[in-house]
Parts: C-alpha cells; structure tokens; sequence
C-alpha cells in the first residue's frame, strides 16, 4: 500500500473551482476523484483507502460538517481537510473536533494545500497498515479452535505447558499438539509473538 | 294785497309802467354775429339789407352786425357775448348741438329750389380729363376753398367719401385756395388741378357772365333734382338760417322772427323763410365724423356719467372690490403654492435620503456576494497557473493538460471580467426609468442574486402567470429592490425563528389586471400591534435593523401604482406586492 493507490477525493460545488483543484492536484501527480455535492460522494464512494477528501464548508443542500458526520456514521475513515472561504474560527474548531485533518482558508497556496493532502494521505495508509494488520490477525485467531485458543491465550499470559495442562485438565502431550496446531494457524515461531498478536488484536479498532 | 289802500294802487301801476319805459330806452344793443368767412367787410355789405330791416321793424332796440370767422363765431356763441347768430347752414348745425342755439327763420334765396335744399357742391374738371366719376377722383389733385367751408367743401366730402374717397387718403392732392371759389373754377379750365370744387350754379353764373367758356368745365356725378335749374353733384342742404342763443329772450326772438318773415325780397331776390329742417346736415356730419359727432363719444360718456353716477359708483366700487378680492386670492394662492412647494421638496428630499440609505443598505448586502463572485474564478485561476507550474517544474510536458490549464486560465479571467462588468451595469442603471419589463425574469433574477449572496437560503421559485406574460411598466432596479428586502426579512425571520434553510416560497401570479408577487417565510409571527407600524421609517424588530426596507419598498410599489401588503400566516408571515398589468386583461 502506497501513496501510488491513494484517490483525493475533491468535493465542491463550483465547476471551476472543483476543476481548478483536480488539474493542480493532478499536475502534483495525484489520483483525483471529483464530486459537485457530498450526496454525490455519498452515492458513489465505494469504499476506497487509501486516500483522502478536500471538502468545501459551505455548499447548498449539504455543508461540509454534514458530510463529515455522514462518514463518521458509516465508519469511513477518510482524512478530510476542509477548504472554507469565510475564516470561521468556530467551525474550524468543530471540524478539528470531529477528526478533520486541516482546515485551510481559500484561497489557499498550492503548496499548503498539497502539503495537507500529502499527510493526510500518509496518515490513510498508515491507518490501513494498521487497520490490515490487526484485521489479519483478528482473521487468524477467528481460525482457531476453542480449546486451540484457550491455550494460545495461556501461552500469551505467560503458562508454561504443564500449568496449561493442569488448567485445562487435559493431558501435556495434548497440550503440545493443540500449541504446534496454534502457532501454525497463527503464522508465529514464538510464545512471544503469540502473545503480541492477541494484545494487539484485543485493542479496540481506531 | 287786499290789505293795501285804493290810493296806492293806481301808484304801482304807474312806477311799473315807468321802469318798462325806462328798462326800453336803456335796453342794450341786440348783437347779431355773422359768418363772414369771405371777409368781414363784403359781409357787412352783403348784409346790410338786413339790418337796416331789423333796426326798422323791431322798435327801441338796435341790431349791431357783428362779422366773424369760424373760430370766433363759436367762441362769441359759447360766451353769450352775441344775441343772434346769422351762419351757414353746417356751422348752425353745429352750434345746435354743442350750444343749443335756435334757428328763427332760414334763407330763402332765389338759386334754390326751396329753403331746405338750396346750397349743394359741383365737383368740375375739365371737359376732357377723362374723369367722369366721383371714383376716378382718386389719386387726383382736388381743388377746394377751405376745409372749414359747409359749403362747398363739406358737403362735396361727404359725396366723395359715399363714393368711395376719403379725401384726405385716397386723393392724390387736396389743395385749399381760399375765397373766392371762382378761382378754383378758373384753375380748373386753365388745368392747373384735375377737378375743383364749387358750390351749385356758380358754374351756370360763370358761363352767363361769361368768365368761362360753356362746356368747358364739366359736372362730375351729376344729379338731376326735379326743377332745379343747375347741375350739382351733391344732394341739395337747407341754406343760412337766422339762429336765436339760448339766453336770448323769447319775446325778442319772436319780434325778430316776425320781422324777418315780413322782410321784402332783396333786389338780388333773397328773403326770408319759415325755418328749414336741418337734419340733412346732421347726416353730412354724421358721415364726416364732423361736427358734434367728433366729440359725440365724448359728450355721451360725459352724459352717461352724470346720468349714472350712482350706478357708476356702484359698480366702480364693486370692481375695486373684486380687484382686492382677486389679489388677495392670487396672493393667499402664491403663499399656499410656495408652502406647498417647500412641502413636497422637503417630503422629496427625505424620500431621496431614505432612497439612498436603502440603497447603500443593499449594496453592503450584496458586497459578500460580490466578493464571492469575484474570489471563485480568481482562486480557480490560480489554482490552474499552479499546477501548470508544477507540471513544468517537474518535466511533464506533454502539451494536452498545459493547453488545457490555458484554456481554463482564460475561461476564468472572462467570468471574472463579466462578474465586474455585471456589477458595473448595476450601479450605472438609472433609477426612475419606466420601462416595459417582464415582472417574473427580474423578480427570479433578484432571488437568484440573494442565493449566491446567502449560500443556505432555500427559496421555492413558483411562477402561474403565462409565461409571455407578466409584462409590466416598471423600474426593474426598484422592483429588485423590493424583491430583494422582502426576501432578506423573511431569511431574517427564518434565521431568527432558527431555521434559516426553511424554503422561502416565492410565488408570482395573476391577480386583478395586474401580478402579485408573494413571499411567504417559515418565521416567527408578528405581533399585531407591530404589524401597524411596520411601513413606518426606522421601525424595526430585528436587533440590527434600520426600519427602512419595507417603507422604502412600500413607497417603490406605489410608486409605481401597486400595493404592498403584509399578512400574518399560521407560520410566519406573507409579503406581496402587486403591480399593475402593462396590458391588462379582463
């Protein structure tokens, strides 16, 4: 996952401003996707990531802040950084607030603009490292067996084969059998990174 | 009288016959003045006859001649100074009326037919001048004694100007010779004038007596009178009367009278006659404008004074009062129209003032979405010079997206440039020009100018007119105006009432041979006794207003002959106004 797969998905109710934004954001050689309203976007988004959205405050039939809390709701976590051409100190702050990434006032120079998409973009794919990350190993412990996962969870608190055999009540070669079918499932070589993957997997997601 | 003895009685009959006695013998002399116009000694010649007649036959008084020309006849006359007066027939005429002198007898002399038509005028020129009428006389040199003379100038006038002739204009020349006429006679034959003129048979004289050759003078317009002997060309005019003044006693009049009726003809064959009618001659002065009648309007108003000078008075009095009436009035008038005059510039003055505060409170309205309308294309334009940069700084090159970049560069600068050109037309528009405009693209074009300046505005547009109609005569800056305000206090209301992205419905529909604009906001509600003072200038609800939007609006609607009206609705409030169709229909 690169910054070579990120889409900057631009929304803004004027043509040639909308336009305007897609020719410098492509001449600094990024993927654009361009929408004249947030309903727009709403309609057509498909899911994409990495990436991120430049979104005008103000629009008729639905405001930036609105668009955003849409998102928040359906749980997309897109970066946006907002253009707004009346310098509202108050909205800036609830936009901050809401997990907006910048909010710059129009008209902005290219290269504050560009520099926000660049670390929004940088802070998309990072977010979905992470989020594949643990997505994977949530899918991997999901593969275990109950009594697979009771053990992994022992090994990760630190039991040793007999203590875990002695919890379980079952006997020290099953013990061994159900570790070496675990670690396998698992794709890790040690106790330890056993028990990294269950902490990071019981982290709630961000 | 009874009481008086019979001794004294015999005594006053003697003391009254001695004082007639006595008043007899002293009795002044009777002065009797005589036109003498041909010289006062040939008069008294003439006229010795007479007196010596007089003095005879009238016992204890003597006649005195008294020879006077023209002037002092009449101003003898006038003073009283004379008793009788012995003058030609025009003259007594004249003293008749102006003097009230009495004729006692008239002339009788043997050239004429009878005393009333004795004296005429024979207008002659030479038997072959080619002059026949008395209207070939114009531009013709005229020959005559004096203008004074009744006979023969006067009477000769008065026939020229029935012909046609006023003298004094028409005639090429109008020459007085003086007396004697026979002169005129003699310059005439001798070609010395075109035509003369002389009195009746002096011609007929001449020829007996052989001072001019028979036919070689010639009678112009000749009359024939039954039985008279001479040729004339004038009508015949009563000749010299003896006159009595109004002073003069009757007794004496009548002695006088007497003794002229019994006078013997003169050896020449003159006497005297029962007196003539002399209203021949008032016709002649009548048609000279002569005489009395050149001072008749005169007389007549003096006499008309006097008669109604009570009625006069009244009347004088009246029009002095009507005169001070009427300037008065016209006074009282003037004062009013300069109060009235400072008045309604006072009331123009105010109405430009708020005129103008409501302007400028709509173009600081309209300055956010001015500015907008400017910072979109001019952002886009620098965001297109950016990436182009970009592109060339990192080598891309390829033509298709720097051309493209161009294109929209340029694209950009003319929104800009229509934007400011837009703006510029806006504040150059005249206001007060009336033209024929179609009420429902400017009413549209006015909320569309209030949604960019206010980007959360939610205006329903419903247009039911027929869509080539709504043509009205009206100022369509104002009527934007008013369409603006109205859609700024119901956005106001909504903002207010806390949902300001309610739609505003915007209807336009026909309406009474005329359209109706309505405005209808989701707001709060009016109070009642607000709704009464809502028109009023500087009456306001909102905490930042000015009070002037609607009584400028109200003044603009009629202005241009509409209304404007206000209603409370269940939910907020409906403004309309209505305006007159420019065609209406029924």
């Amino acid at each position: 996952m690169t910054e070579q797969d990120a889409i900057i998905y631009l929304i803004d109710d004027d043509d040639a401003m909308r336009r305007s934004l897609v020719y410098l954001l492509d001449s600094a050689g990024w993927r654009t996707e361009a929408f004249a309203s947030g309903r727009d976007f709403l309609d057509q988004y498909d899911g994409h990531v990495p990436g991120c959205m430049v979104l005008d405050v103000l629009m008729p039939f639905m405001g930036g802040m609105e668009v955003q809390q849409v998102l928040r709701a359906r749980d997309i976590c897109l970066p946006i950084i907002f253009l707004s051409a009346h310098g509202d100190l108050a909205m800036a702050v609830q936009a901050m607030k809401l997990g907006a990434v910048d909010f710059l006032e129009k008209p902005c120079k290219d290269h504050v603009l560009l520099d926000a998409v660049g670390r929004s973009v940088r802070h998309s794919i990072v977010q979905c490292l992470s989020e594949q990350q643990l997505a994977a190993a949530r899918a991997r412990l999901e593969t275990l067996t109950a009594r697979e996962r009771e053990v992994a969870e022992c090994l990760a608190a630190g039991d040793c084969n007999k203590t875990i055999a002695r919890k379980l009540q079952i006997s020290d070669k099953t013990v061994q059998v159900h570790r070496h079918n675990a670690m396998e499932k698992l794709h890790v070589h040690s106790t330890a990174e056993i028990a990294r993957l269950i902490l990071h997997a019981q982290t709630p997601s961000a | 009288m009874n009481s008086l003895s019979p001794l004294i009685r015999p005594l006053l009959v003697f003391l009254a016959l001695v004082s007639c006695a006595a008043r007899a013998q002293t009795a002044q002399p009777v002065r009797v003045a005589v036109l003498a116009d041909k010289g006062i000694e040939s008069a008294e010649q003439e006229w010795a006859g007479l007196f010596d007649w007089l003095n005879r036959r009238v016992p204890g008084r003597s006649f005195v001649f008294v020879g006077l020309d023209h002037p002092e006849l009449r101003q003898a006359v006038h003073d009283h100074s004379v008793d009788f007066v012995v003058t030609n027939g025009g003259n007594y005429s004249e003293l008749e009326y102006s003097e009230g002198v009495t004729r006692i007898a008239t002339l009788d002399s043997p050239l004429g037919l009878s005393p009333d038509q004795a004296v005429g005028s024979a207008i002659v020129t030479r038997a072959g001048s080619g002059i026949t009428e008395l209207a070939d006389l114009k531009g013709k040199h005229l020959l005559a004694a004096s203008p004074e003379a009744f006979c023969c100038y006067q009477i000769a006038a008065r026939e020229l100007v029935l012909a046609g002739i006023e003298p004094e204009r028409d005639l090429g020349r109008l020459e007085f010779t003086g007396f004697p006429i026979q002169r005129i006679a003699r310059a005439v034959q001798d070609g010395k004038a075109d035509a003369g003129i002389i009195r009746t048979c002096l011609l007929e004289q001449m020829i007996e007596r052989g001072e001019i050759k028979p036919h070689a003078l010639r009678v112009l317009s000749p009359r024939t009178i039954p039985g008279f002997p001479c040729q004339t060309s004038s009508r015949l005019y009563p000749d010299w009367p003896f006159a009595a003044l109004s002073h003069t006693a009757p007794e004496l009049s009548r002695q006088v009278a007497v003794a002229l009726l019994e006078m013997p003809r003169t050896p020449e064959g003159y006497r005297w006659s029962i007196p003539a009618h002399y209203a021949i001659v008032d016709e002649l002065f009548r048609d000279l404008k002569l005489g009395h009648y050149a001072n008749l309007q005169q007389e007549t108003l003096e006499a008309l004074v006097r008669r109604y000078r009570l009625e006069l008075m009244l009347l004088a009095s009246l029009i002095v009062f009507w005169i001070i009436h009427t300037v008065r009035v016209d006074y009282l008038v003037a004062l009013r129209t300069r109060e009235l005059r400072h008045m309604t510039e006072a009331m123009r003055e105010r109405q430009n003032a708020l005129d103008h505060a409501g302007r400028l409170a709509i173009l600081g309205g309209m300055a956010s979405a001015i500015a907008h309308e400017l910072k979109q294309p001019l952002a886009a334009i620098g965001n297109f010079a950016r990436g182009m940069d970009r592109r060339i700084v990192a080598g891309r090159l390829e033509p298709e997206p720097l051309r493209e970049g161009c294109h929209e560069i340029v694209q950009q600068s003319t929104r800009a440039d229509a934007t400011i050109e837009k703006i510029r037309s806006f504040a150059r528009k005249n206001v007060g020009v009336m033209r024929s405009v179609n009420l429902a693209s400017f009413v549209k074009e006015a909320a569309d100018l209030f949604g960019v300046a206010h980007p959360e505005v939610c205006i329903d547009w419903d247009d039911s007119t027929d869509p080539s109609g709504a043509q009205v005569r009206a100022d369509a800056i104002q009527i934007q105006q008013v369409t603006f305000n109205l859609l700024k206090n119901a956005f106001d209301a909504q903002k207010a009432a806390g949902n300001p992205g309610a739609p505003i419905e915007v209807t336009l529909a026909d309406m009474e041979r005329g359209y109706q604009v309505s405005v209808r906001d989701k707001g709060g509600s009016l109070r009642d006794e607000d709704i009464a003072h809502l028109f009023e200038p500087f009456f306001t609800t909102k905490p930042d207003g000015l009070g002037l939007g609607l009584a400028l609006s109200k003044g603009i609607v009629e202005s241009h002959g509409g209304t404007l009206t206000l209603t409370k609705e269940a939910q907020g409030v409906r403004a309309s106004f209505w305006l007159p169709a420019e065609y209406p229909h029924d």
